[in-house]
C-alpha cells in the first residue's frame, strides 16, 4: 500500500465513522450504550473470525498480546468516557469537541520528542480555530462538564491513535484487528454484566435496531477496523489524526442533508460552515509541506 | 453418455455461487433501511459491486444480480419492476470492468491519483446508467412514484458505497492479500496458454 492508498483508505474510514450519526438513531435510547459497543465489537470481531481464522490464530509473543490488551482497554475507556461526555452535549459540540484530538495529538509527539513541521501547527492551528468558532456559538455553561470529558476523551484518543500507529507497523493488521476487537467485546460485555445482569436478554431485538447492530459492526467495527490498521501501516500518527478530523465535516454534511428518516437534522448555521471550512483547510494545510515544496520550486527557478 | 463439464466451468460456477452468497450475507441485514418502501432502499451492498466486476467478470455481473433478485424475493419485496433492477444491475457490473478495461487498458489498480479519478468516473457514469434503467422500470409500473427521491437514492447508493467501501476492499485486495484481478488472471491464463502450446 501506497501513501496515496493509505491517505485514500484513512479518509473512507473517517467517512465510515462519521456515519455513526445515522446508524445511533437507529437503536432505542434505552439501549445502554455498553450494550451497544459489546455486541457491535462481538459481531465485528466475528466476522473478521469467520473471514481470517488462519491469520488470525497465529502464534503471537507475550509482549504483543499484553500491548494488545492495553489498546483494546483504552479504546474502551475512551469510547464510554466518549458516551459520557456526550450525554452533556448537543451533537455538533460534541463531535467538534472530539476532533480536538488532532490538536493535542501534535502536543504528545512533541512530548515524545518528535519533530513537527511548521505547516502541521498551522493546520492545527486552523483545525482549532474551526472548532472553537463552532463550539463557542453553540455551547452554554451546562454543556462545561461534557466538554471536560471530552478533552480527557481527546488526550486518550491520540495517544491511542500513537500507539495503534506504532503496533499496526509490527503486527499483522488483521490479527490485530480482530484481538482488538475481541477485547473491547470481552471488557464491554463484563461492564455490562455489572450494569445489567440479564445481558442479551435484557433487550427487546427490533429489525430496525439489529439492522443497525449488523451495519455498524460491519462497516464500523470490522471494515473500518482492519483498513484503519492497515493504512497505519504506511501512515505517520499525526497524518492519521489530521484526515480524521474530517469526521466533523461528514458528520455535519450528513446530519444537514440527509432525510429525517436517517438522522437527527441539524441546522446549518454561518458558524458551523465557516468551522467545518477551517477544519477542512487545517487538514489540507497540515498534509501539504508549503516549506519544502517552496523551497524546491525556486532551487527549480533558479536552476 | 452425459458430458463432463470443464473444471473452469465447474470453478466459474462455484465463484457463482460463492459470491452469490457473499451477495446475501452483506445484502440481508440493510433490508429495513428503507426510503422508498417497496423500491430501494439504503444498501451497502452496492460497494462489492465493482469489486464482482472487476475481479469476476460476467460470473460476478450474474451473480450480483442473481443475488440482488434472491434478497428482493427473501425481504418480500419483489416487484415487476424487479426485472429492471435485475438488468441494471448486471449491466451496472459489467459497464465498470469493460469501461476500466476501455479507458486504462491496464489491470485494475488504485494506485495513482490518474487510477482514483478514472475509476470514480466510471462509477458515475455507470451509475447513471443504472439509475436510468431502474427509474423508467419503476415509473413503468408506478408512474406516481416520488421520482427525484427515487433517483437520488439509487445514484447516491451505486456512486457512494462503490467509491467509500469498495475501493478500500479492493485495494486491500490487491496490494495485501495479492488477489489478482479479471484483467490480470486472462493475462496469466493466455501466457499458460502459449506456453504449453509451444513446443
Amino acid at each position: 500500500m501506497n501513501k496515496t492508498q493509505s491517505n485514500f483508505c484513512l479518509l473512507c474510514v473517517t467517512l465510515c465513522w462519521s456515519t455513526e450519526v445515522i446508524l445511533l438513531k437507529n437503536i432505542p435510547s434505552d439501549v445502554p450504550s455498553i450494550a451497544v459497543t459489546a455486541l457491535t465489537n462481538l459481531i465485528g470481531c466475528a466476522i473478521l473470525l469467520l473471514l481470517f481464522f488462519k491469520k488470525i490464530f497465529r502464534p503471537i509473543p507475550k509482549r504483543q498480546i499484553l500491548r494488545v490488551v492495553g489498546l483494546g482497554a483504552l479504546n474502551m475507556i475512551y469510547n464510554l468516557l466518549m458516551l459520557l461526555g456526550l450525554q452533556y452535549l448537543n451533537v455538533s459540540t460534541g463531535i467538534f469537541t472530539l476532533s480536538m484530538t488532532t490538536v493535542v495529538l501534535p502536543v504528545l509527539l512533541l512530548l515524545k520528542r518528535q519533530k513537527i513541521k511548521a505547516n502541521t501547527w498551522i493546520g492545527v492551528g486552523l483545525i482549532l480555530a474551526g472548532i472553537l468558532l463552532a463550539v463557542n456559538l453553540h455551547a452554554d455553561w451546562s454543556q462545561l462538564p461534557g466538554v471536560g470529558i471530552m478533552l480527557v476523551v481527546c488526550f486518550l484518543r491520540a495517544f491511542y491513535i500513537i500507539k495503534l500507529n506504532e503496533t499496526a507497523k509490527e503486527m499483522e493488521p488483521i490479527q490485530l484487528s480482530a484481538l482488538i476487537l475481541g477485547v473491547v467485546a470481552v471488557l464491554s460485555i463484563f461492564i455490562w454484566l455489572f450494569y445489567q445482569p440479564r445481558t442479551f436478554f435484557a433487550l427487546t431485538y427490533s429489525a430496525e435496531m439489529l439492522s443497525s447492530v449488523f451495519t455498524y459492526s460491519y462497516f464500523i467495527c470490522a471494515f473500518a477496523t482492519v483498513i484503519n490498521i492497515f493504512a497505519q501501516k504506511q501512515a505517520t500518527p499525526r497524518t492519521a489524526s489530521v484526515i480524521y478530523s474530517l469526521e466533523i465535516v461528514f458528520s455535519t454534511i450528513f446530519s444537514a442533508t440527509l432525510p429525517d428518516i436517517l438522522v437527527d437534522r441539524i441546522l446549518l448555521t454561518p458558524s458551523l460552515v465557516i468551522g467545518c471550512v477551517l477544519v477542512a483547510v487545517g487538514a489540507f494545510v497540515s498534509e501539504f509541506d508549503f516549506v519544502t515544496r517552496m523551497a524546491a520550486w525556486k532551487r527549480r527557478r533558479a536552476a | 453418455m452425459r458430458k463432463q463439464s470443464s473444471p473452469q466451468f465447474r470453478r466459474e460456477l462455484g465463484r457463482f455461487f460463492l459470491l452469490i452468497v457473499i451477495h446475501m450475507a452483506v445484502s440481508l441485514p440493510f433490508k429495513v433501511m428503507i426510503m422508498i418502501p417497496g423500491f430501494t432502499d439504503i444498501r451497502p451492498v452496492t460497494c462489492i459491486q465493482p469489486l464482482f466486476g472487476l475481479f469476476y467478470g460476467q460470473t460476478g455481473a450474474l451473480a450480483f444480480a442473481v443475488g440482488n433478485l434472491i434478497s428482493d424475493i427473501l425481504s418480500d419485496s419483489l416487484q415487476w419492476s424487479c426485472i429492471a433492477g435485475f438488468l441494471a444491475n448486471y449491466l451496472y457490473v459489467v459497464l465498470i470492468y469493460k469501461l476500466w478495461h476501455a479507458i486504462r487498458k491496464k489491470a485494475f489498480s488504485l494506485r495513482q491519483a490518474k487510477d482514483f479519478f478514472a475509476y470514480i468516473a466510471i462509477v458515475l457514469l455507470s451509475a447513471a446508467v443504472l439509475t436510468a434503467i431502474i427509474t423508467l422500470g419503476v415509473y413503468a409500473v408506478y408512474p406516481q412514484v416520488d421520482l427525484p427521491t427515487l433517483i437520488g437514492t439509487i445514484f447516491c447508493n451505486n456512486t457512494i458505497f462503490p467509491v467509500v467501501l469498495g475501493a478500500p476492499i479492493m485495494i486491500m485486495m490487491q496490494e495485501e492479500f495479492h488477489i489478482p484481478d479479471l484483467w490480470t488472471r486472462r493475462m496469466r491464463e493466455k501466457e499458460e496458454r502459449e506456453k504449453t502450446q509451444t513446443p
